[in-house]
């Protein structure tokens, strides 16, 4: 079986354009995990901080961009945010992405049984409406904290990474190399993880990182409906607040949806930028 | 000529195929009610304690235990749960009295502005995304097809929740066009701008399918002898594009139900539209467990069904998949 020739990448993002969207890509995400990671020395006050001379303020040199109806500092909280955009969305990221990855390998290189009702169960998962999955746990869990929206997110994004990984593996395991190396008698662990895993990485990590802006989206609407996290300052919850006020005062509402729109649209063209490079299809 | 098995086999193969993707919806079906079911019932903690707050007197958490059978055998619980399910009956809602209401009943009066409201938003998208598709694939690379992946790209970053309230102010205090969103709901006009943001959300999804797939029936050798034959383009595009790309168009149309509706809940919200969403976000504010779970249900339920009807469609129109390949590549769908 022979590959198809790399070169041919998707339609959408070839030429000057492509590249232009990958720098853009690039720039939008490095800048978001920065403020993310300096997020206790960049943001003028502590996270959950209110100023309670002044709510509503607008801005001044204490507030930059004016404070929230509590008194929160609006460029504080925005800078906060994208540290639970990050928290949220890696952790839901790298361990779904784990989890579906093991799963895949596991049904694709087994066969039989295990494969046909592992698939049942992921096929569930992926005709569950996910948004609403995550949506049901936090409300059973009953609070929502920066752990329960990730487990949440992470129990309906690992089965799209799974059916993946499983795909990639049914192709990959019966090409030469792999019959190769079970004749020289490698041992199973060490044909999964050796040969097979680095050879059906590439699509992974370009789902990785669709799943990376759909958690940062999904977080962000679950705080928007009032069940995202309340031990921390999330965008959504922001746009919330911007949203009721939208008609007095737009710029709250302005200023956490570029915020959001601006790291999603990011992760989004780096994810498709990986793709012509990772994916060959 | 006599009618026989073996002068139609295809006919007797597409009843087989339909039986088969009946039965496995029905497996998809079963196993997502019982996952909302576990999802309830295996979560950690007593849901009295999570869902009354611990300081409740624990005469009232166990008369709610009781009430939702929670003191009983999961096993019993979970066959009560299919049983009702079955006969249409998704429980009691102890929300405001202690009067039981049906959560059918508060279903089915919530349900008919949601479907409006998804359907609306299903037909702006269509008729902003097929259009646009078909023109950005028929110029790749022209100013359209740029114009038209710039949009997809942004539309997919832009949650309905920012470009609600900007719409809303456009349409209502700087147009002046629409009445406020304190203004009754009654007719077509509060259905216009909510569904255009809802629509025009999923119609930046839809893009990037329709242009793909009409880009990919382009190439194919029925285009080539089609124009060969000295067809004109707008034939060959409208017929013998149109006419094969649609199966991939409407595969992800019925994928994106799930993204539909999740956005339908948020978009209610930033509309203060009533609904499912609504209705929703109340039992969740009101922690009444059985709104709750009749929302999650019927939405997977719906969800399901839908997905099954739209799969049964093409067996029986597209003589191609009555052999079997199975298409489309599914993709969760996470954002709303």
């Amino acid at each position: 079986m022979s590959a198809p020739p790399l070169s041919r990448a998707t339609p959408s993002m070839t030429g000057a354009g492509g590249r232009l969207g990958a720098l853009i890509g690039v720039v939008l995400v490095i800048l978001w995990l920065a403020v993310a990671l300096v997020a206790p020395w960049l943001a003028p006050y502590a996270e959950g901080a209110r100023d309670l001379a002044a709510p509503m303020a607008s801005a001044s040199p204490a507030h930059r961009l004016g404070t929230t109806e509590d008194g929160t500092d609006v460029l504080s909280a925005l800078i906060w945010g994208a540290r639970v955009a990050a928290i949220v969305g890696l952790g839901t990221a790298i361990v779904s992405t784990a989890i579906g990855s093991a799963v895949g390998l596991v049904s694709g290189y087994a066969g039989g049984l295990i494969d046909l009702v592992v698939m049942r169960v992921v096929e569930i998962f992926l005709a569950f409406p996910g948004f609403l999955l995550a949506l049901l746990v936090v409300f059973i869990v009953g609070e929502g904290s920066l752990l329960s929206v990730t487990v949440a997110l992470n129990l309906t994004a690992w089965a799209g990474t799974a059916r993946l990984v499983r795909g990639q593996v049914l192709s990959v395991k019966r090409r030469d190399f792999i019959t190769a190396a079970r004749a020289l008698g490698a041992s199973r662990r060490r044909i999964l993880f050796v040969h097979l895993l680095p050879n059906v990485m590439g699509p992974v990590i370009v789902q990785a990182t669709f799943i990376l802006a759909g958690a940062i989206l999904a977080e962000a609407s679950l705080s928007f409906l009032g069940l995202g996290p309340e031990d921390a300052t999330s965008w959504g919850a922001l746009l919330e607040e911007g949203a009721v006020l939208f008609m007095k005062t737009p710029s709250l509402a302005m200023w956490s949806g570029m915020a959001l729109g601006l790291t999603v649209l990011g992760v989004n063209l780096l994810g498709d930028a990986l793709r012509d490079r990772l994916d060959p299809r | 000529m006599p009618v026989g098995p073996n002068v139609r086999p295809g006919y007797v193969l597409s009843v087989i195929r339909l039986l088969q993707r009946v039965a496995a919806a029905l497996v998809t079906l079963v196993g997502s009610v019982s996952l909302v079911f576990l999802a309830l019932r295996l979560a950690p903690g007593d849901p009295a304690d999570n869902i009354l707050g611990d300081d409740a007197p624990e005469s009232t958490k166990q008369a709610f235990r009781e009430r939702l059978g929670l003191d009983r055998p999961l096993g019993e619980q979970y066959g009560d749960f299919m049983l009702a399910l079955a006969r249409g009956d998704f429980g009691d809602s102890y929300g405001v009295t202690d009067r039981p209401v049906p959560v059918a009943e508060l279903l089915k009066g919530a349900l008919p502005a949601t479907v409006e409201l998804a359907g609306a938003a299903m037909l702006v998208a269509v008729l902003i995304a097929v259009p646009f598709g078909t023109w950005a694939a028929a110029r790749q690379h022209g100013p359209v097809d740029i114009a038209t992946l710039a949009f997809a790209m942004l539309g997919a970053a832009v949650p309905v929740f920012w470009s609600g309230p900007v719409v809303l102010y456009i349409g209502t205090v700087v147009l002046g066009l629409f009445p406020g969103p304190t203004a009754p709901l009654i007719g077509l006009g509060p259905l216009i701008l909510p569904a255009l943001v809802l629509g025009t959300a999923l119609a930046a999804k839809l893009l990037r399918t329709v242009r793909a797939s009409v880009l990919d029936a382009l190439r194919q050798d029925y285009v080539l002898a089609a124009r060969a034959r000295g067809l004109s383009g707008a034939r060959v595009l409208l017929i013998h594009v149109l006419g094969n790309a649609w199966i991939p168009i409407l595969t992800v149309i019925g994928l994106q139900l799930a993204g539909l509706l999740s956005g339908a809940i948020v978009t209610e919200k930033v509309f203060a539209r009533p609904g499912l969403g609504s209705l929703l976000l109340e039992g969740i504010a009101r922690r009444d467990y059985a709104v709750v779970q009749g929302c999650v249900v019927a939405v997977t339920l719906a969800y399901v069904i839908v997905n099954l009807v739209i799969d049964a469609a093409y067996v029986l129109v597209d003589p191609r998949l009555r052999r079997g390949a199975d298409q489309g590549a599914r993709t969760p769908e996470l954002g709303a």
